[in-house]
């Protein structure tokens, strides 16, 4: 499945340029080096958004906090400490020095492996005389195994599971981003979303920072002396009444490849970090990145973020004068607006076939080179009228290729990434000519290229513009797309969903 | 106090016709959704009826509380969303499916979405023998129970995907689900499962960091 709602590159940060990958693919943030190519290398600090300490807790207090690791370390170079480590825990290698030693046997008289600091991992198992634990890593394309003790571990979220290489997780390290990080003046601007399909969080994240920024100040507190945030979030219980929850999480983020000052997911170099941290704790409240980053629901979102109930709306049920006036009033009263675009287009028809007898060939063509067909919405039709009976193609989400089939054919087949339809007809039954067949589906991608709308993504709403255009944000802290009108609106917007803040919260 | 029942044909605009007790009768045929439900409503469907929204947004949506809805003998098709495209179920209300099929439907915002045959966040769903099938989410395809919601599914086929993440509730009798059934909590709190009697061939995927409470009774 391409997956849209990640970033497809990192350019720089208000460009409006069009990046140079396919949607999905995010060469700088999904290196695929291996652990073993970035071994060594150092993490050193940040350099980068130093914020003044401030805003430390007054609702945190000194009692115990709910959920995440309870015990912080006060080496502030050192990340959270679990009390307990058991068999499934999701972690990383986090030591004083640059590499992370693994030994062969449970009592570590042997040296078996060395990684990088900050190499994630999952504990196998844990030896009840030494207390030592074996701990899976990845090395590349591989899992391998060692023991190491249980001081060297620190339960950090699950990382993503990697698309691109089945089986295995993220290939990223966690480096600690040192400094204070917690939100001073936070705008949605400072959300940019990594190499996660979360979109509909930091839309969200977005879509609450730009209406009710004291929302998000509220809910991150930096902890100066252990060095760690404890993040405010807030779960329902049946029947609606809203409570709070406290995550409480360092600044160890997974990196990309070869740069440890380059979170992976959320967050920028040289960018504000608040976004990541919050990302962080949602995941380590949730199950981890993996869990959080194969979707999820906007409204949720912002409730557990702001504690109030978020409400729907379908650009289905409006008519085009009202899209600007309903846009101004839901801002002027303080609401946090996220949209959601159109899953799919459908495509015009085309006339890709050429050949003559039985057998015909073609390529679908694409109006920007991000889309794509979504298997199992295509169809081809005789506008002659001479094939009697639909072909279609028999292909499913994340499928390459797929058959063409139908009553008129004897064989077919569509690759969903050359664009290549072969058709075989059965004798008697194919067109007049292969120009009279027309083909159509359904495609993801840039659904509108001109104002740059991505399908199957969530943006936040910034503003009106000019009393008569949107502006929305795209959470990937790039590619934003131009103002677009009510219409266009209409067109490709799906869902709008809209929170509005307690009282106390709303202003800057 | 004798049902008020209201036939609607192909063609005729539902969401007028909602009204407080009031059951709908649709006639066999495609009916235009999405539909909003913001009242106590039935939805019956003769042999046959569809109710198809084109991938215009859920095909049902709950978003009010204090809701009582049933929905019988109905095809929901075509939903499209971030989350239930069959059904989107996110305020506290009761809503009891009988002998629907939900199909077709997809939820793939963000990378995956949510619940493509149906999401429930708030509120009660119960599913009795209802069919499940060719819907599409990341997590979920066919149904999601989230939040704090409670769902009880007896009978029935469920051709994907079954998730019930945070701290919902949810129970599955005598139903065969061919896919996977993903149990998650969070750190502060975990779902509630019964299974009694039911198939899941995919296999119960309990997550080992934060997992639900599991309860499996002849099954």
């Amino acid at each position: 499945m391409l997956q849209h709602a990640q970033r497809p590159s990192r350019p720089a940060r208000e460009a409006d340029t069009e990046p140079s990958q396919q949607a999905g693919a995010r060469p700088d943030k999904q290196a695929r080096l291996g652990n073993a190519a970035i071994a060594g290398q150092q993490g050193g600090p940040s350099g980068e958004s130093a914020l003044a300490d401030n805003e430390i807790s007054s609702w945190l207090g000194d009692g115990p906090q709910i959920g995440g690791p309870q015990t912080a370390s006060t080496d502030t170079s050192q990340p959270i400490r679990a009390t307990a480590v058991r068999t499934g825990n999701w972690g990383a290698l986090i030591g004083k020095t640059d590499k992370a030693q693994l030994f062969s046997d449970a009592t570590l008289k042997t040296e078996a492996l060395s990684v990088a600091d900050g190499t994630p991992c999952e504990v196998i198992r844990t030896d009840d005389t030494t207390k030592n634990l074996l701990v899976q890593v990845r090395v590349g394309k591989e899992k391998k195994q060692g023991w190491v003790k249980p001081d060297l571990f620190s339960v950090q979220p699950d990382l993503n599971v990697d698309d691109e290489a089945p089986g295995f997780r993220d290939d990223f390290i966690y480096a600690q981003q040192k400094g204070d990080h917690s939100p001073v003046e936070p705008k949605g601007k400072d959300t940019a979303q990594g190499a996660l399909g979360d979109c509909y969080f930091i839309a969200s994240m977005a879509a609450v920072a730009n209406a009710s920024p004291n929302s998000i100040k509220d809910a991150i507190k930096y902890n100066k002396a252990a060095d760690t945030y404890t993040v405010r979030f807030f779960e329902e219980s049946y029947g609606g009444a809203a409570k709070p929850v406290y995550i409480t999480v360092d600044a160890f983020l997974p990196t990309v490849a070869g740069n440890r000052n380059d979170p992976a997911y959320a967050g920028e170099p040289g960018g504000k970090l608040w976004p990541a941290i919050m990302e962080k704790a949602y995941a380590q409240w949730k199950g981890g990145y993996d869990a959080i980053g194969k979707g999820g629901y906007g409204a949720q979102a912002m409730a557990e973020i702001t504690g109030a109930r978020s409400q729907q709306k379908s650009p289905s049920s409006m008519k085009v004068d009202e899209v600007i006036p309903y846009f101004e009033a839901a801002k002027k009263s303080g609401m946090a607006i996220y949209a959601a675009v159109e899953n799919s287009r459908a495509s015009d028809a085309q006339t890709p076939f050429t050949g003559t007898g039985n057998k015909l060939s073609g390529t679908v063509t694409h109006s920007h080179r991000w889309n794509h067909i979504v298997p199992g919405t295509v169809s081809i039709t005789d506008k002659a009228g001479k094939v009697k009976g639909g072909i279609s193609d028999s292909g499913r989400e994340g499928d390459k290729e797929a058959k063409l089939q139908g009553t008129p054919l004897s064989a077919g087949s569509i690759n969903y990434k050359t664009n290549a339809a072969d058709l075989t007809f059965k004798d008697n039954m194919g067109p007049g000519k292969a120009e009279d067949l027309e083909l159509r589906f359904k495609y993801q991608g840039a659904v509108n290229a001109e104002k740059l709308l991505v399908a199957n993504h969530a943006y936040a709403f910034e503003g009106v513009v000019n009393g008569k255009e949107l502006q929305f944000y795209n959470p990937w802290g790039t590619w934003q797309p131009k103002p677009i009108t009510p219409q266009e609106f209409l067109n490709h917007f799906t869902n709008i969903s809209t929170n509005k803040a307690p009282a106390g919260a709303t202003t800057a | 106090m004798s049902e008020t029942i209201v036939r609607v044909l192909p063609g005729e605009a539902i969401e007028p016709q909602l009204r407080a007790g009031v059951t709908l009768l649709l006639a066999a045929g495609v009916h235009r959704a999405p539909v909003v439900i913001e009242c106590n409503v039935t939805l019956r469907g003769e042999a046959g009826a569809v109710l198809e929204a084109d991938r215009a947004g859920s095909v049902l949506a709950v978003e009010a509380d204090g809701l009582t809805v049933r929905v019988e003998g109905l095809t929901l098709r075509g939903g499209a969303g971030e989350a239930g495209g069959g059904l989107r179920l996110a305020g506290w209300s009761e809503v009891t499916l009988v002998n629907v099929v939900l199909e077709d439907n997809e939820a793939t915002q963000s990378s995956g979405g949510v619940g493509g045959g149906a999401f429930v966040l708030r509120g009660s769903l119960t599913a009795e023998d209802c069919t499940f099938q060719r819907n599409r989410a990341g997590v979920g395809s066919d149904l999601a129970v989230w939040g704090a919601a409670r769902a009880s599914v007896r009978g029935g086929f469920f051709a994907g995907d079954v998730s019930c993440r945070d701290g919902a509730e949810l129970s599955i009798v005598g139903a065969h689900v061919t896919g996977q059934l993903e149990l998650r909590g969070t750190s502060t709190r975990a779902p509630q499962v019964v299974l009694k009697g039911a198939r899941i061939d995919g296999g119960v995927h309990n997550d080992v960091n934060q997992p639900a409470t599991l309860s499996v009774e002849d099954g």
